[in-house]
């Protein structure tokens, strides 16, 4: 099952609990950013999004499912948050430290389908002479990532535009529980 | 439009990360930016802090008015130490510290937030508990319970961001002072020297009363708080600038405010050698302005402070105890889906409930818990300093020059009051 898929299962899964009754489940992509309730025939969608497009895509699935308990969708308190910062003006790489390559594996996988961020690189590095760790990390980080893989820790490493590094990092160390994490600062995307 | 300064207005491409920061603001975009530093301002101001800027001008006049002066730079300085490390790192304080020192280092600062929090917390209900009385004459006791009851869920089930937005407007009550104290027709020669002049008096209540005044302004919870607000916020380092403009606008309306609560206490209780003992004491520096409704625009006041502190003094704790085990957490989160996060929080309203139930003296609590925070702030000012004085952890981003001076002066003035209060206690005993 390719990415794309997997969004497309955890989805279909959501909306299902959703439908259900399982209102308090945190959506598979936004959490507990936005909310569901169904009220009589409608479904109301509230809370606040990063993106339009996110916005749309919600709403569009819910449409999607009209006439499975509701026959109408209300949007009207599902907003979008006033942004200001420009994408692909800087970058950031996040590290995250996982006690075997398996577990740094699935938390790749998890983080990239629930942040629906496309990594300008990433890696999973598990020995300490591998040439991508000195090419992704500045050498005090580099330093701090060898130590880390000496004790046989794998590191999961990606770089993410500035504006999703919040999201990714708070994916890193919340969900995938990973035992170390740490945030590059920012640089100017060349 | 939006001018980018330096090396990329030549080149048309940011050269540098700060370059991108350093964004010239339009006034619209300075309006717009009221964010997290105006709440976390607003609740700097908590009845906590109103009670003890009213005993220092009752009991000290307008002695201590320099030290507030001093204190608004220190106080933007250190928000913004902590808004900036949490948009570059794009993590709260307490992982900071966790990830950055070790447990054994996080752990004490931690608690060093956590349990002064807690105290201030029980001295803010048993205020708000003392206003309600003001309003209705139900004994303050039998008002506690309920209080903490409805602030605590209103902090846990609904989004306390959102709540707070509208609660700043109660706040807005203690402007009332600005009026009162130009009423009260003080000696504005006499504000004017005692705030632009320093004044020491060698004296234990002189140095408990500037620790409690420091402590209340600069409150280890500031930090937790802040750096909270901005991962929540998810501003990034491109928001920089009005990061900035939203905390000097936060933390200028804090001292502003307690500046005039000072000079109304000083030119109406000082000024007739009147001592605060009760909530009512308080409200009669409001007398000027607002004769027999002092007490019910204090109460009002005191209650609206209250509302907007007490929650973020709990999620403040809840921040640090989450973000050091590595809990799930946030105010935005369904509590199903945080709940070590949720727990935290309850645990403190329960707590400080105790405390406020328990047979105290709710002014005198008040007025030490602040004297608390007094102590426990120049540790975490030192911790945030070091965070942010790194190149490695800040890049582009790390602390100015003039920054680190201010820093490093705000930790040391505050240990100087913490060592003098130590050493008058030592000499001539606690004041009664």
């Amino acid at each position: 099952m390719n990415r794309k898929e997997g969004v497309r299962t955890r989805l279909d899964a959501w909306w299902d609990d959703v439908l259900a009754g399982e209102t308090d489940e945190p959506h598979p992509i936004h959490g507990d950013r936005i909310a569901v309730r169904l009220d009589g025939e409608r479904l109301v969608l509230s809370g606040t999004l990063d993106t339009q497009e996110e916005r749309d895509a919600v709403v569009r699935q819910a449409r999607a499912r009209i006439g499975r308990g509701f026959g109408q969708v209300d949007h009207s308190k599902l907003a979008v948050v006033d942004r200001h910062e420009k994408k692909g003006l800087l970058e950031q790489t996040l590290v995250a430290a996982y006690p075997d390559r398996s577990t740094a594996e699935l938390a790749r996988k998890f983080v990239l389908e629930h942040s629906q961020v496309k990594p300008r690189q990433d890696a999973i590095i598990d020995r300490a002479g591998h040439p991508r760790l000195r090419e992704m990390l500045p050498g005090d980080y580099a330093g701090d990532a060898r130590a880390r893989l000496a004790g046989g820790d794998a590191l999961l490493i990606l770089t993410v535009d500035e504006t999703a590094a919040f999201k990714v990092r708070q994916l890193l160390e919340e969900e995938t529980r990973s035992t170390w994490t740490v945030a590059v600062p920012p640089r100017v995307i060349r | 439009m939006s001018e980018i300064h330096g090396r990329q207005a030549r080149s048309g491409r940011p050269t540098s990360a700060a370059d991108v920061a350093s964004r010239k603001l339009s006034a619209r975009e300075v309006v717009g930016s009221i964010g997290p530093g105006v709440i976390t301002g607003g609740a700097d101001n908590d009845p906590s802090g109103i009670t003890s800027y009213s005993i220092v001008g009752a009991t000290a006049g307008f002695a201590q008015n320099w030290l507030l002066l001093l204190s608004t730079p220190m106080l933007i300085v250190v928000i913004e130490m902590s808004a900036r490390v949490a948009n570059v790192t794009k993590s709260d304080l307490a992982t900071l510290l966790r990830t950055t020192f070790g447990r054994a280092v996080a752990t004490p600062a931690v608690l060093l937030m956590v349990v002064p929090s807690v105290i201030t917390m029980g001295a803010d209900l048993l205020a708000m508990a003392a206003a309600f009385q003001l309003l209705t004459g139900i004994r303050y006791i039998y008002s506690v319970v309920p209080m903490a009851a409805l602030m605590a869920l209103v902090t846990i089930f609904l989004d306390y961001r959102v709540v707070s937005r509208y609660l700043l407007w109660l706040v807005g009550f203690l402007g009332m002072y600005i009026v009162a104290a130009f009423l009260a027709k003080p000696d504005w020669l006499d504000v004017a020297r005692s705030t632009l002049v320093p004044q020491v008096s060698l004296t234990p209540d002189y140095f408990l009363a500037a620790v409690a005044m420091l402590g209340t302004t600069i409150t280890p919870y500031l930090f937790f708080w802040q750096t909270s607000g901005e991962v929540e916020e998810r501003r990034g380092v491109q928001q920089l600038s009005r990061a900035k403009v939203d905390i000097a606008a936060g933390a200028v309306w804090s001292n502003v405010t307690a500046f005039f609560v000072i000079v109304a206490t000083g030119a109406v209780l000082y000024s007739h050698h009147a001592h605060i003992r009760t909530a009512g004491d308080a409200a009669r520096a409001l007398e000027p302005f607002a004769g027999h409704y002092a007490t019910t625009i204090f109460a009002i006041g005191i209650i609206g402070a209250g509302l907007l502190a007490i929650p973020v003094l709990a999620a403040a704790s809840a921040y640090g105890v989450a973000g050091l085990a590595g809990w799930r957490r946030g105010l935005g989160r369904n509590p199903k889906n945080a709940p070590q996060f949720y727990i935290v929080i309850g645990l403190s309203f329960l707590v400080a409930m105790e405390l406020a139930v328990s047979s105290i003296d709710p002014v005198k609590a008040l007025f030490y818990s602040q004297v608390l925070n007094g102590l426990a702030a120049p540790v975490i000012i030192v911790l945030v300093l070091l965070l942010t004085s790194s190149r490695k952890l800040m890049g582009d981003f790390v602390n100015s020059t003039l920054t680190n001076v201010i820093g490093w002066a705000t930790a040391v003035v505050m240990v100087l009051a913490d060592l003098a209060l130590v050493f008058q206690v030592a000499a001539k005993g606690l004041p009664a």
